[in-house]
């Protein structure tokens, strides 16, 4: 097999951040509508990195360009493509970078004084606080974050991203560090009391189906042809298997897993430090997933292969 | 017991005739001067006609030139070394070119030897330090203490300035260290050495057998064109090798034989053949001499031993020989390259030679064909008297009355140099060549080094040997420089022309500007001529012009036919002492080497130790391109170590792990592990020119192993050539 | 009845003639100022495994396959890469932004990254080259004659010719990786 040049780890932040952002939103949203009162911390915290971490990530893509980064007219010819996954990106990032904005906006009451001069206020807070705002915000944030699995998945070349369940894996995933930089946000600035029990207790559920997904999709890549199977392997024994076991599986999967499930039976209570601490260790794991997919992913089979199977 | 009798007269003739026919190897003795005047860099896109000097097979080619930059080169489409194709190094030259690795100035050491210190010198003040001290030292030492290593287009230049200064002891190391004892070994056989293109009809062949002949790696494209021609026509290929190389890749039996033994084989085959009378009795009736003593010699090689020797199934010894006699003549036997193996190569050569005198292929398609030369009354340049003195190396003594004095020994010169045992040898010019990869023994070479008052090199990179050398004088390139025209003989006879492309990117001269600035400096009247003069003189007396060969860069002056006993009826003829081709050498018999050659056995690695097999990769010439950045490229810079899969087991040595060749408690530098079934187990491989120490190629110092290192130096005791094979190694992790 | 009138450039490898020598590599290398450690085409070296009792080793060139379905071409946002009439897929290198996506959407792992240009680069079947009567690079010093290249739609080009004679003397004939669907235009020929 053989290494194929492929993207950078630059491109594995994106993709995380991406993903932590639009999970933090997509979460806060579908707080909102459930409750807003009771979870209004959380929505602020996920406000706080939402829009941002998105940004931030789509930076690191603008630095991973090549001559686009220093002729960033060039930037205008994303969008004239139909059948490029980048072009359909661009445009979800674009709408739910906005939207988002918004939202943050909206949910912080930053440049409330501003708004308020402009003469926004009545245009502004109907929108942003609308349940409008909440769906499109959920329906833009999973496109976002699915979107960052699609870019990987639509191509065929690369057998071990060709397969449906990576958007779900990564939708989990950004749902699932999503709240973990929430929460560690939340811990950070906004420590009101809150009862957010419901949310932790998604959030373990949503880790354990992260585990099962992963689980899944690495059985059906070791039957897969000879690339998928040699990427699974590379995960599992080969050059990434301590990365795979330690940062993803233990550190930020089964640790995680584990403390919330006692959280969950009541046997522990975890808050402050600990709790920064342990959501710490998910977005760890969030990051080594998609870093650990990315590079897996690229080797091809050498060409000679095909013929010398005739022999 | 025929004891033939031949007369005196055509005894002398033939003697005389392998020395005269050597004489011709050495590339071209035509004596210039040179400036290298180039107009102004032309805008637009330009062409200029060259021959490849990546290697030494000088492959015609034309160089494109845009805005006074050369950014392509591309093969004649009529030149016969190679009709319009180039391979990966002669691609490369561009890179070379332009290369900022290649020295820029003349340089004058500042510093002790080796520590990499010189400084920066104009031509005059270069030149006047080596005149003085040339001076100097002749005064002290009389003139022979000066030596000369030389190879390359330019090689002559050097040669005469030391023949100037009046030393014999000129050496072009691609006798002693390349072909010197095939090409005896084939004269003894056939009146004739191989000469430097090996006239092996490959593309018409119907069976061919080569023995560690690596065509597909130590890449000459003329001749690896006709083997693939060969090969898509469906010629049998018989390939023997310990090791299983990209041309085993093609062959059609591969025979992994032990190192060392392949004289085994061959006599095993000879047994079988004549044995079975399947040889080309008409042949070797009319045009053989002493068949039936040798019939007799080799009655006892049966091949049953001969598989016990080399390790290979007797079915498959049989099989290549048949395969040979079913396409007799048309077929050959290959007489191998740089055979310096095993201190024993001439008598080896002479087995190859009577196993393709048993298949009668003389002169005829698919076997070994004439090469058409081409001699024309060239223009004399320089006069000077030949030097008086004997030569330091023995080339041509009594010890080595076969050793061609134009070529001479250059492993015993360097012998000779480090023990100071002949004369005083105090002073050594070194032209485009690099001793301390290409001898034997590095720390042989070393001592000579030190015995040196004065090491002058010129090179258009800083080699190991200029590393150490006291005044560097940098050459321009092929691409740069006029060159007199040379005339070459495949199955033509050609000229080809060298014009330069760009003017000197760096400060740099042509060897022949150099030798003859330092001729000049040291007070010598000799006058060499303007190259362009010489070309012109030349052109003249070939009837030709030089716009012809501005625009073709190669005019096809002989075209006879090279298959003259095929198509003309012609009888096969020998300058040998017998006129015949001979199984009983005479000449060998009246110096009283054995006349007819035997088995003889080679040392065996002791346990624990590997025979050091080295040889080329595609895409890398000698010491000389290993630091040309496109060419390494292709292999990310690394350095493989071939290591048969059990026995690295047995080491704990992975594939792609980082080794070192180990001896006498000398560690080489770190390669990487290839560990493969297709190598025998006692041996490994390594190929030559990686493990520089100069810090000046910036690229690839400190990677890899340096064979000469570990090499053996052995001498072979009929052409004097050096036997690199005997190096046995052990192999650790690094 | 105008088939004739457009051209389809295509390549084609007679494997057995390959000797991995690598001058196509280096002519190109040449031809494009390739920096650094990439190049347009490359040879694979395969050996059969030590298992069998022959042991054979086999030389596969490859470079881009120019694809008529060609998933770097949907994948560009820029339409950079694009197909041309003649049949080469060719990247403008005024368009391209440099996002690297095509390079792992190639199946053919023909696609590299050029630092110097800060583009994706790749074979372009040596697009202006063959329009002034020459050969691509690599066709051009080939020593062993293994590439063959001309417009597929003309019966008398070189490529025509020897896809006649592979079919007539029924040689195999493959392309890579039928199984993607891309379609591609370089043929192997093995004896
Ligand atoms: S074989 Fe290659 S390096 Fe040698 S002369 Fe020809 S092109 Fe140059
Ligand atoms: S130049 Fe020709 S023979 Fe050499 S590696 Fe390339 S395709 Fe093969
Ligand atoms: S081989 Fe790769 S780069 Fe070439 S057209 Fe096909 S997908 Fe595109």
């Amino acid at each position: 097999m053989e290494f194929q040049t492929g993207f950078h780890w630059y491109i594995a932040v994106y993709l995380f951040l991406a993903g932590v952002g639009a999970g933090s939103i997509v979460v806060a949203s579908l707080a909102d509508i459930y409750d807003r009162q009771k979870y209004i911390s959380f929505i602020k915290a996920a406000s706080v990195i939402g829009m941002p971490l998105v940004t931030i990530g789509i930076l690191f893509l603008y630095i991973d360009l090549g001559q686009g980064m220093y002729k960033p007219w060039l930037l205008l010819l994303l969008f004239v493509n139909p059948t490029s996954a980048i072009m359909w990106g661009t445009l979800i990032l674009t709408i739910f970078t906005v939207l988002s904005l918004l939202y943050g906006v909206y949910n912080l009451g930053i440049l409330d004084w501003f708004i308020k001069k402009m003469g926004f206020v009545k245009i502004f807070r109907p929108i942003a606080a609308s349940r409008f705002m909440n769906w499109s915000l959920i329906i833009t944030g999973i496109l976002t974050a699915g979107y960052t699995a699609v870019l990987l998945g639509v191509l065929k070349a690369i057998p071990f991203w060709h397969q449906t369940s990576l958007p779900i894996l990564f939708i989990i995933s950004a749902s699932s560090t999503g709240i973990s930089g929430a929460m560690v946000v939340k811990e950070l600035f906004f420590k009101e009391e809150a009862h957010l029990e419901k949310i932790e207790t998604t959030h373990f559920y949503l880790i354990m189906l992260e585990i099962l997904l992963l689980i899944g999709m690495l059985l059906i890549a070791l039957q897969g042809v000879p690339e998928m199977k040699f990427s699974a392997l590379t995960l599992l024994t080969g050059e990434f298997a301590v990365e795979f076991w330690v940062f993803l599986v233990l550190l930020g999967l089964v640790v995680p897993a584990f403390v919330f499930a006692f959280v969950e039976a009541g046997k522990m209570h975890v808050s402050g430090g600990k709790l920064v601490f342990f959501e710490l260790l998910v977005l760890v794991g969030g990051y080594f997933l998609r870093y650990l997919i990315l590079h897996a992913g690229v080797y091809t089979q050498k060409f000679t292969d095909y013929i010398m199977i005739h022999y | 017991m025929t004891k033939c009798r031949i007369s005196r007269r055509r005894f002398i003739q033939g003697t005389a005739s392998v020395g005269a026919a050597l004489a011709s190897m050495s590339s071209f003795r035509l004596l210039t001067g040179g400036s290298s005047a180039v107009a102004e860099p032309q805008q637009g896109v330009t062409f200029a006609q060259n021959w490849c000097e990546m290697c030494f097979w000088k492959c015609g080619l034309t160089a494109k030139v845009v805005n006074g930059k050369v950014r392509k080169l591309e093969g004649q489409p009529d030149c016969p070394s190679n009709y319009g194709k180039l391979c990966a190094k002669g691609n490369a030259g561009v890179f070379q070119l332009y290369d900022p690795d290649r020295l820029k100035t003349p340089l004058i050491r500042d510093g002790e030897r080796g520590s990499g210190k010189f400084r920066k010198a104009t031509w005059e003040e270069a030149a006047a330090y080596v005149a003085q001290k040339v001076n100097e030292l002749k005064e002290k030492y009389g003139p022979e203490t000066f030596s000369i290593f030389a190879h390359g287009s330019g090689e002559h230049s050097f040669v005469e300035l030391v023949e100037i200064i009046g030393s014999p002891n000129y050496c072009i190391p691609s006798y002693a260290q390349c072909t010197g004892s095939r090409d005896i070994g084939w004269a003894l056989s056939y009146g004739k050495p191989v000469g430097g293109k090996e006239p092996v009809d490959s593309q018409n062949s119907k069976c061919m057998m080569l023995l560690g002949r690596n065509i597909v790696e130590a890449l000459h494209v003329g001749e690896m064109q006709d083997f693939v021609e060969g090969v898509a026509k469906g010629a049998h290929v018989i390939y023997v090798d310990p090791r299983f190389t990209k041309t085993a890749a093609k062959a059609n039996q591969y025979m992994m034989i032990k190192p060392g033994t392949d004289s085994a084989l061959l006599l095993g085959m000879i047994n079988y053949i004549i044995e079975k009378e399947i040889y080309n009795k008409e042949f070797v009736e009319n045009y053989t001499y002493g068949f039936d003593q040798f019939k007799e010699h080799v009655a006892g090689y049966t091949v049953e031993w001969a598989s016990k020797e080399t390790e290979i199934p007797q079915e498959e010894i049989i099989k290549a020989a048949e395969k040979l006699c079913e396409a007799a003549p048309h077929c050959y036997i290959h007489p191998g390259r740089r055979l310096t193996r095993y201190g024993n190569d001439t008598q080896f050569t002479r087995i190859v030679a009577c196993l393709n005198m048993l298949m009668g292929n003389w002169e005829v398609r698919g076997g070994i064909y004439r090469t058409i030369g081409f001699k024309y009354d060239a223009p004399h340049m320089v006069h000077f008297d030949k030097p008086y003195a004997d030569r330091a190396d023995g080339a041509g003594s009594e010890e080595f009355p076969l050793g061609p004095k134009n070529l001479g020994f250059a492993n015993k010169l360097m012998e000779h140099i480090a023990n100071q045992d002949v004369y005083p040898l105090k002073g050594m010019f070194v032209y485009g060549c690099n001793p301390l990869h290409h001898h034997g023994s590095t720390e042989m070479v070393k001592k000579a080094l030190e015995n040196t008052e004065l090491l002058v090199t010129c090179e258009i990179y800083m080699t190991d040997t200029a590393w150490l050398s006291d005044v560097i004088f940098p050459e321009s390139t092929y691409l740069e420089r006029y060159d007199p025209v040379i005339s070459t003989g495949r199955r033509k006879g050609y000229i080809q022309f060298r014009e330069p492309a760009v003017s000197p990117v760096f400060d740099t001269k042509g060897g022949w500007e150099i030798a003859k600035i330092l001729s000049g400096a040291m007070g010598h009247e000799n006058e060499f001529l303007d190259v362009q003069e010489y070309n012109r003189q030349a052109f003249e007396t070939l009837g030709i012009t030089e716009e012809y060969m501005k625009k073709h860069g190669v005019w096809v002056a002989n075209e006879n036919t090279p298959y003259p006993v095929e198509d003309e009826g012609e009888e096969p003829s020998f300058r040998t002492p017998s006129g015949k081709a001979e199984f009983y050498s005479n000449i060998c018999e009246h110096f009283s080497y054995p006349p007819m050659p035997s088995y003889e056995e080679n040392p065996v690695p002791p346990e624990g130790e590997f025979r050091l097999l080295f040889g080329r990769l595609s895409f890398h010439t000698h010491a000389r391109t290993q630091n040309n950045a496109w060419l390494l490229a292709l292999h990310k810079s690394e350095v493989p170590l071939w290591i048969h899969t059990e026995k690295a087991k047995a080491l704990g040595i992975k594939d792609g792990m980082s080794v070192r060749l180990v001896k006498e408690g000398f560690k080489s530098n770190p390669c990487t592990a290839r560990v493969v079934d297709y190598i025998h187990p006692q041996a490994v491989f390594l190929p030559y020119g990686f493990g520089h120490e100069t810090k000046g190629l910036t690229r690839i110092t400190g990677k890899g192993a340096r064979t000469s290192d570990f090499t053996s130096n052995l001498t072979d005791p009929i052409s004097g050539a050096a036997g690199f094979h005997n190096g046995f190694v052990k192999v650790e992790i690094a | 009845m105008n088939a004739t009138k457009t051209k389809k450039f295509a390549m084609a490898y007679i494997v057995d003639r390959c000797v991995d020598c690598k001058a196509c590599m280096v002519a190109c290398k040449a031809e494009w100022q390739i920096p650094d450690n990439d190049f347009r085409t490359h040879i694979d070296t395969g050996i059969a495994p030590a298992a069998t009792d022959r042991l054979s080793m086999h030389f596969l060139p490859h470079q881009c396959n120019h694809c008529d379905d060609a998933p770097c071409v949907t994948v560009c946002p820029t339409k950079a890469s694009h197909k041309r009439e003649d049949g080469v897929v060719d990247i403008d290198n005024r368009k391209c932004v440099g996002c690297r996506y095509c390079i792992p959407s190639c199946p053919y792992n023909a696609r590299f990254f050029n630092n110097e240009l800060g583009v994706a680069d790749k074979c372009t079947f040596c697009l202006p080259r063959i329009y002034d009567g020459l050969m691509p690079a690599c066709v051009t010093t080939c020593p062993g004659k293994a590439r063959v290249f001309g417009d597929i739609n003309d019966p008398e080009s070189e490529i025509s010719k020897a896809l006649k004679d592979a079919a007539d003397n029924r040689y195999r004939v493959w392309t890579l990786r039928k199984d993607l669907g891309t379609e591609p235009n370089i043929y192997y020929i093995q004896k």
